[in-house]
């Protein structure tokens, strides 16, 4: 067996990188629209204190640990010249109760803030009067209905800054996960079941969440997106968003009564009486950000490609018009190759749904 | 040390050949020797699985493959890694070492033992034979109800995956019977409990995990089939069930499952730091007792897995202590491996470069678990790449870097031949190199908030570079498997003669040739402590008189094994069919059992004597 | 079947099918353990009827736990006389231990069409699902066990089952008490407990 020095520079060298790396990050790593460590609500700061000290400490114990696992190898290694065994040390009982102790010490100065998180996140929110948001995670989108405001929306959340909102997070098919990673951790929307979750939002501005639980074929596209607004405009915009629609928009409500889209969007009503639809409540959709549950720009055309064939965008969308819209095989419009697939709609009746759609304000 | 003879003993010459005598086998060292190459070609298909998903992450809107095609990607990657690779792979070194480490001649049931063998590989053909009917489950590892249900998947996708684990599950509850048996009643002559090699201490405990966890997976797998074929409720809201039900049952499995993966591995490196440092474990009884206390801690420690699904502050504060106690054994161990080399004369051969990379991989991956262990910082890393990253550190950098020892190890033993040092180290660097390309970065991708089990992502999250640094270690980790497949078929045939003890050993397996004869031992030695060949050689312990014991008992080869494991697959396999063509195939699988086992019961007469030379 | 004539060497000095029979009896605990855990953390949470004490007839299944714990009694009588080498009362006791177990399971029959009846399926409610699941797996065991008593009775009969081969027989017994201790906590915990209240 040969002694070369190479091998132990080869753990050296990883061991540096590592550890390198492990201390860049906090400081180095841009922020991101989805960033774990850069909170923005009590919530989430209280997680980032528990993890900066058990971020820091286990770092601590990999350069204790691991640096004297690499000097070992440096020091001890076999030089080839040896003539007898080493010193066959079988244990020392009094090194091994230290070191179990000094671990179980260590744990429990860590577990006390763990402790401490879990009773402050599960607790009760810290203001009084919470704005209360009901949460509701379907293939593959989210809708999310205000009691206090009778207000059914999807996919964007609007809340007023200063004041905590509280989820009430549940699902109506599989196991979906409520997460906005700069305001606060997941929580699992779980049918049958419903569990809270608050923060109190302080930064204005929109923020990006993501369902975090495998539920099928599009789980990496079911996104959703908070804005964080001033009181004042956050009262226009539930006003704005009871208020009745344009009535120039009526004539395209026709048409998209006609073309099947009825049976699982509304467009007139967006109180309590329309929760639970299997599409996302659609009646001011021309004030969202984005559509098909984050992962599209609202904008005309967009709205076109999704709607001329939703499984492109999204891998099995439930968004299925019946075939019997469809002209027949043979049409010049793409989507209608596979009556399976995409929305059968003349390429005329879906320009006119967009049309209809960007005036939902 | 390595003789001056360039073949193999003669006592190998004797035993039956051709593919009936492997068929039939009900040898131990045989059956190692399936279990191993089945597992590694396992192994090599969910390297395939992981390599084509990482090309589809490599870059943002990624095309490779279809979001379907990558969901069940991901499903069968895990499941196979984790019950057709890193189980199996261990159950190869169980089955070849264990009754050498311990003095015995075979296991208690050999012919169960090869039942186990057929099982497991019924039912891994089983499960991949879901990819040629177009069907490949697609749920996850883990496939938690409703997606799992009959109203998350209409193709038989799901029925595979959990018939599949359901036989898998057969062969290893088997397995554990035996080893329990075999471990704790055929120990040599004098081999007391603590007298016993630590691997040998890691298998027992692992096989009592086995027996005890595997029974809960099999009821909440029953529930969740049932619900698919027969209407029953378990995991239906509708009627009032619990999903979280299904989570409960299944990681009440899952998380001694974990354990059943790691503490192999960890039994090999406290075989392979003693001898390559040239003194004993430290703290042997010790590292016995972390063993033991992690086995029955494992069973405490469940709901961390479901910190995000709302269980109530009592069950967070609950589990998080048990999971943060549980660190406590471990360190344990990784103290005494550092105490072990510690004063040692290192020789870095490559069984002792890929231990070391386990210290120093696991380590790694024991603090990100600590950080788990947190609920305030699960929140934000739960179903996020930094858990992905986690339980690699964990599987890869411990159980396979751990595997990989063992097969360096113990290679000489059981070919004969010494694989090459230098392909070996290689081997080793590529992989220690590629692996944290891989997966160091996935925690940064975690805390950038990138979820898991996602097929695609936008280039505007920020996600890309990170990526394609994982794509890029993943490829080297993969080419360097070849390196390794390229050292082991030619040391077969061109490596240098082993010898009995080429590493200057202290357990019983190196008391005997390389390969061993069909019995093991020439002579059962009487064993008086901890390191019985270290005393024959240093302490001037009696070796065992030349010669061979009277009336050794060789049990003969059968074909009941094959025969009834093929019963028990199509008893599962058939189960599917139930609702649509009836139970017609599981019922020929029960009479193949019935009439099987009334065979096997019956087989005439068991052992002969092996020839005299 | 014997590994061989030789007395087998064991540390414990338990021979290995016992001890591995035991190990295996572990695991049993562990699967029984976990459907009788899910039918109690399901009890009381059906949306809709029928309900256990609209369908249980405790005077009937008394009856038929009765039988089954006779059943131990004759297996125990078994063992004796296997170990006495007197294969008539072998076999009449291991016949009578069948037979206890077939009765048992005529029971088990007749009230699985009576509660069919009453509107009970696997699919009705969580009662029915998890009744029909849990006590369908413990009449699938005591089916395996009859199939087994039946096949060592026809061994005795065939003098193949002389006190040499007594351990086979208590290996049995060990599967026929397990069996019936299982029954015995299954009786109370899902129909006693319903008329305690």
């Amino acid at each position: 067996m040969s002694e070369k020095r190479a091998p132990l520079f080869g753990f050296a060298a990883i061991f540096a990188v590592l550890a390198v790396l492990w201390i860049w990050y906090p400081f180095g790593t841009p922020l991101l629209f989805q960033s774990t460590i850069f909170p923005l609500t009590d919530n989430a700061e209280r997680t980032q204190s528990v993890y900066a000290m058990v971020y820091w400490i286990t770092l601590a114990i990999f350069l204790g640990v691991e640096g004297l696992l690499i000097f070992a190898l440096f020091r001890f290694r076999a030089r080839g010249d040896e003539t007898a065994l080493p010193k066959q040390t079988h244990g020392h009982t009094a090194l091994e109760v230290f070191w179990t102790l000094a671990t179980v010490v260590l744990v429990l100065v860590m577990y006390v803030p763990s402790f401490q998180a879990i009773r402050f996140h599960q607790g009760p929110p810290p203001t009084p009067n919470p704005l209360v948001i009901d949460v509701t995670g379907r293939q593959w989108f989210w809708e999310f209905y205000y009691p206090e405001q009778d207000l059914t929306t999807a996919n964007e959340i609007v809340v007023p800054q200063g004041r905590t909102v509280l989820f009430h997070v549940t699902a109506s098919d599989v196991i979906h996960s409520f997460w906005f990673p700069r305001l606060g951790g997941k929580r699992d929307a779980v049918p049958g079941r419903t569990q809270p979750l608050w923060f109190t939002p302080t930064e204005l501005g929109n923020f990006h969440g993501q369902c975090t639980e495998y539920c099928g074929s599009s789980h990496a596209l079911m996104k959703m997106e908070i804005v964080v607004k001033p009181q004042a405009e956050f009262d226009t915009w539930v006003a704005q968003q009871k208020a009745p629609g344009d009535p120039a928009a009526m004539a395209g409500f026709g048409v998209f009564a006609a073309s099947g889209c009825i049976a699982c969007h509304m467009t007139m009503q967006n109180d309590k009486s329309v929760l639970h639809m299997n599409g996302p409540n659609l009646m001011k959709v021309a004030t969202r950000a984005k559509i098909a549950a984050g992962i599209l720009d609202n904008t005309p055309a967009n709205l076109k490609l999704w709607i001329s064939n939703p499984q492109h965008v999204k891998p099995d969308a439930k968004m299925n018009v019946p075939a019997m819209q469809c002209t027949g095989p043979g049409t010049p419009d793409a989507c209608c190759r596979d009556v399976q697939i995409g929305n059968c709609l003349p390429d005329a009746t879906v320009d006119q749904l967009v049309a209809y759609l960007s005036m939902l304000k | 040390m390595a003789t001056a003879t360039h073949t193999l003993p003669q006592a190998h010459a004797a035993e039956p050949t051709g593919v009936w005598s492997w068929i039939t086998t009900v040898d131990h060292k045989r059956i190692g020797i399936l279990y191993g190459v089945s597992a590694f070609v396992l192994f090599m298909g969910g390297g395939i699985e992981a390599l084509i998903m990482r090309l589809q992450l490599a870059q943002p809107d990624g095309t490779v493959v279809s979001a379907q095609a990558f969901n069940a990607l991901f499903t069968m990657h895990g499941t196979t890694m984790i019950f057709m690779a890193i189980m199996p792979l261990g159950a190869a070194f169980f089955n070849y070492m264990v009754p050498l480490m311990i003095g015995a001649r075979d296991v208690a049931f050999p012919r169960l033992n090869a039942l186990s063998y057929w099982v497991f590989l019924f039912g891994a053909i089983f499960i991949n034979s879901s990819f040629l009917f177009g069907t490949p489950p697609d749920a996850g590892w883990f496939a938690y109800a409703p997606l799992s249900n009959r109203t998350g998947t209409a193709t038989h996708s799901v029925d595979f995956w959990i018939l599949g684990l359901q036989i898998l599950g057969v062969a290893s509850m088997m397995a554990g019977v035996n080893f329990i048996v075999t471990i704790l009643n055929m120990r040599a002559p004098g081999m007391t409990l603590m007298r016993m090699p630590v691997f040998v201490w890691m298998v027992l405990v692992v096989q009592f995990l086995v027996v005890l966890a595997f029974p809960i997976i099999t009821v909440g797998l029953v529930f969740l089939m049932f619900d698919r074929l027969f209407g029953t409720n378990f995991y239906i809201p509708e009627a009032g069930g619990d999903p979280l039900l299904y989570q409960h049952l299944f990681w009440l499995f899952g998380h001694p499952e974990v354990y059943i993966l790691i503490l192999p591995a960890m039994g090999i490196v406290s075989e392979v730091l003693p001898t390559f440092s040239r003194k004993p474990l430290f703290g042997a009884e010790f590292v016995i007792f972390s063993g033991i206390a992690i086995g029955f801690l494992g069973f405490g420690v469940w709901s961390h897995h479901m910190f995000t699904t709302g269980l109530g502050p009592v069950a967070d504060i609950s589990f998080s202590f048990t999971t943060m106690l549980i660190a406590v054994p471990t360190a344990v161990k990784i103290f005494n491996w550092i105490a072990t080399v510690w004063g040692g004369q290192l020789r870095f051969a490559t069984p002792m470069l890929f231990a070391l990379g386990f210290v120093f991989m696991f380590t790694i991956g024991g603090l990100s678990g600590f950080m788990h262990a947190v609920p305030a910082i699960d929140l934000q890393q739960q179903d996020t790449y930094f858990i992905v990253a986690h339980f690699h550190y964990v599987l890869f950098g411990g159980s396979i870097l751990g595997l990989f020892a063992g097969i360096y190890y113990w290679y000489p033993k059981f070919t004969g031949r010494l694989m090459d040092e230098r392909l070996g180290a290689f081997h080793f660097w590529a992989t220690l190199i590629g692996f944290n390309l891989t997966f160091f970065p996935m925690h940064f991708l975690g805390a950038d908030g990138m979820p898991r089990r996602i097929y695609t992502y936008h280039a505007w999250e920020g996600w890309s570079g990170w990526n394609m640094a994982a794509t890029v270690g993943a490829f080297i980790i993969a080419s360097s498997q070849l390196i390794f497949l390229y050292n082991y078929v030619t040391s077969r045939v061109r490596g240098k003669i082993a010898g009995n003890d080429p590493w200057d050993a202290a357990t019983l397996e190196w008391a005997t040739s390389s390969p061993p004869p069909e019995w093991d031992f020439d002579r059962i030695p009487q064993v008086t402590s901890s390191r019985p060949l270290f005393d024959m050689k240093y302490h001037g312990a009696p070796k065992p008189p030349p010669g061979r014991d009277d009336g050794i008992h060789i049990p003969p080869p059968s074909y009941w094994p094959i025969i009834v494991g093929l019963g028990i697959t199509l008893i599962f396999a058939g189960a599917m069919l139930v609702p649509t063509k009836g139970p017609w195939l599981s019922i020929t699988g029960f009479v193949i059992f019935v009439a099987g086992t009334f065979g096997w019961v019956f087989q005439p007469g068991y052992g002969y004597a092996p020839e005299e030379h | 079947m014997s590994v061989d004539a030789h007395a087998e060497y064991t540390a414990l000095g338990i021979p290995h099918r016992k001890l591995g029979f035991w190990t295996f009896l572990g695991s049993e605990c562990m699967f029984f353990g976990t459907l009788i855990g899910t039918y109690l953390s399901y009890r009381g949470k059906s949306l809709v009827g029928p309900y256990p004490h609209e369908t249980f007839s405790v005077q009937v299944t008394t009856i038929s736990t009765f039988t089954l714990l006779a059943s131990s009694f004759f297996m125990v009588m078994a063992l004796h006389y296997v170990r006495e080498g007197k294969r008539f009362a072998a076999g009449a006791w291991l016949l009578a231990t069948a037979t206890g177990g077939l009765i048992f399971l005529g029971f088990q029959s007749f009230e699985f069409t009576e509660f069919y009846h009453k509107g009970l399926s696997l699919s009705k409610n969580l009662y029915g699902t998890t009744f029909f699941v849990l006590t369908g797996f413990h009449g699938a065991h005591v089916s395996g066990g009859v199939l087994w008593l039946l096949s060592l009775f026809v061994m005795n009969a065939q003098g193949k089952l002389p006190k040499e081969k007594e351990m086979d027989v208590e290996i049995a017994g060990l599967y026929w008490h397990f069996v019936d201790i299982v029954w015995i906590i299954i009786f109370t915990v899902v129909y006693l407990v319903e008329f305690a209240q």
